[in-house]
């Protein structure tokens, strides 16, 4: 009884909210089509879509998303491998971890995108300065939230797992980090929400400077010759990316892992 | 070796810690010698030490003087021949299921070679703390009795010599405490294991022990070990139980004989209550 009301009523906000979207997108065609704005800056929606379904049939805005997502597992994963060399000394040493902490303090208020400039000159202009600032962007959230959860596993779990003649490597393996895998997902989702704005960013203050570039480069080289529906299409395809990471990766995890295992808040 | 059925020789343990300028004594000169299959009890007022010596001899923490022996062998460290039951009901790894949390203490063990065999291990050792049927469910689905069944499970399941209990019935209600009190029991003659119980429970420590030993605090000293001779199964109703709870009440520091009257006829209070069913919560 209980469980199926549950799902009612979610089922009722997931309608609710879709009603709410597609009256907003109805709204914008309307808008548009009374022509109150120029058209040039406030294509109807129904353009921005026509012309990215033919941007994605033979456009060039496919291999831009695929460039964006291939700087930012770049970015990402170097972050998650210096994130958890970090913590893990971070944890075996003392010393290390005062210094992490004064790190996270200094660091972590920076946004990513203000390291960019000097990145440049360090790096130059191409891919490498991109990934480099996703790095940067997305590594205080990743380290904060890991070592927060390796702190919040309980001391009996730990305890529990010595006694079983666990130590080192091996508790870390097995009782730290899925332990602290709440924390950790919610880190990633952070970084991998940073990694995005880090590399849209990023590849906005290149301009056309570089040859190559990912969603933020089309976007702005689209709105440079004027192509708004396009530059709007750059950020539906953005938005869609977002969602569908959201729902296909960080839910499908979190339902089988933290939410099965009673490890959410809620 | 002939004769010397003593499985844990405790000597002259002292456990001292520096809080800044201050010094607590928490241990001082324990001398305890514990007997292979033997079920003691520790009772002693908060602060006495009963944590502290539980996790000496779990190898957690090292005697700042004194050794404790486990047949003969001088403890280092933690190790499976001794398993600790804990008070808390996190003890369990939410990650895993009732029979995931026995499986992975029997495979990081290389107690067991096979998954099959470890499964079949597990579930023989829920079935003793009664909870066949609840494999699969998660620590976190479970009440706070079958938490503590689940850890006693697990402990036994790596086959220690001795099991380590510090108040493990601590947070459960009364009616839970009495049932899981009994099944303590039938195990431990099930199993033959060495028990050592610490609890703050007059009453609790009369019922399960062969020996109660009683600390004193300030510093951490055993101020009397008591023999219990009681025929099992205990009733707090007979009379020889009555001698031995007001001895002990005393020995805690308890003076006025008015009161310990009347704390024993709330206890008998509650006990009948507790048998009509009327307090199933409390
Ligand atoms: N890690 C520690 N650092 C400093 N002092 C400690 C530490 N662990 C215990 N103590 C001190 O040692 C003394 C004994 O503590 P312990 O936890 O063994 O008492 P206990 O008898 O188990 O008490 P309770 O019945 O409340 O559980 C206390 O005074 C406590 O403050
Ligand atoms: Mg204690």
């Amino acid at each position: 009884m209980k469980v199926t009301k549950l799902k009612k009523k979610s089922m009722n906000k997931t309608l609710n909210q879709g009603l709410f979207i597609v009256g907003v997108m109805i709204l914008w065609e309307l808008v548009a089509r009374a022509q109150w704005f120029p058209v040039l800056l406030f294509p109807s929606l129904s353009s921005v879509f026509v012309n990215l379904l033919t941007e994605l049939v033979n456009g060039e805005i496919g291999g831009r998303l695929l460039f964006s997502l291939y700087l930012i597992g770049a970015g990402l994963g170097l972050a998650v491998v210096t994130a958890a060399v970090t913590a893990t000394s971070a944890l075996i040493s003392p010393i290390i971890s005062d210094w992490v902490q004064a790190l996270m303090a200094v660091l972590h208020p920076l946004p990513g995108i203000a390291v960019l400039p000097i990145i440049i000159l360090w790096l130059g202009t191409g891919p490498q300065s991109i990934i480099a600032v996703i790095w940067f962007s997305s590594i205080w959230p990743l380290i904060t939230n890991l070592h927060t959860g390796l702190r919040s596993v309980p001391a009996t779990q730990m305890e529990a797992g010595r006694n079983l003649g666990l130590k080192g490597i091996a508790l870390i393996r097995f009782i730290l980090l899925p332990g602290a895998f709440p924390y950790i997902l919610t880190g990633l989702r952070v970084a991998w929400a940073r990694a995005w704005q880090a590399s849209v960013a990023a590849e906005m203050v290149f301009g056309a400077s570089g040859g190559e570039g990912g969603l933020g480069w089309f976007i702005y080289k689209k709105r440079f010759f004027m192509e708004i529906p396009s530059v709007f299409g750059g950020m539906i395809v953005i938005i869609l990316v977002g969602l569908l990471v959201e729902r296909l990766c960080f839910e499908w995890v979190e339902v089988r892992t933290i939410r099965r295992w009673g490890m959410t808040s809620e | 070796m002939v004769s010397n059925n003593e499985e844990l020789v405790i000597e002259n343990l002292d456990k001292t810690y520096y809080l800044g300028e201050r010094r607590i004594n928490a241990l001082e000169r324990i001398n305890l010698q514990v007997k292979t299959g033997e079920f003691i009890n520790i009772i002693g007022p908060s602060g006495c030490g009963k944590s502290t010596l539980l996790r000496c001899i779990a190898g957690f923490e090292k005697p700042t003087n004194g050794r404790v022996k486990l047949r003969s062998n001088e403890i280092k460290g933690p190790g499976i021949d001794r398993m600790m039951v804990f008070q808390d009901f996190e003890q369990l790894f939410p990650w895993y299921t009732v029979l995931g949390n026995i499986v992975f203490a029997l495979k990081v063990t290389k107690m067991i070679a096979t998954a099959k065999e470890r499964k079949e291990i597990a579930k023989h050792y829920l079935k003793m703390v009664g909870l066949a049927g609840f494999e699969d469910l998660y620590p976190h689905q479970l009440s706070g009795g079958m938490k503590q069944r689940v850890a006693i499970a697990r402990a036994l399941s790596v086959q220690p010599r001795i099991l380590l209990m510090d108040e493990p019935f601590g947070s459960l209600d009364a009616m839970t405490r009495s049932t899981l009190q009994e099944e303590l029991i039938r195990i431990w003659k099930e199993t033959k294991v060495t028990i050592i119980f610490v609890t703050h429970n007059i009453e609790e420590a009369i019922i399960l022990g062969d020996q109660i030993i009683v600390f004193e605090a300030n510093p951490g000293r055993v101020k009397e070990v008591i023999k219990n001779t009681l025929s099992r199964p205990r009733s707090p109703e007979a009379n020889d139980f009555s001698q031995i709870w007001e001895r002990i009440h005393k020995l805690l520091g308890f003076k006025n004989r008015e009161r310990v009257l009347e704390e024993r006829n709330l206890i008998r209070l509650f006990q009948e209550e507790r048998e009509l069913s009327l307090l199933p919560h409390l």
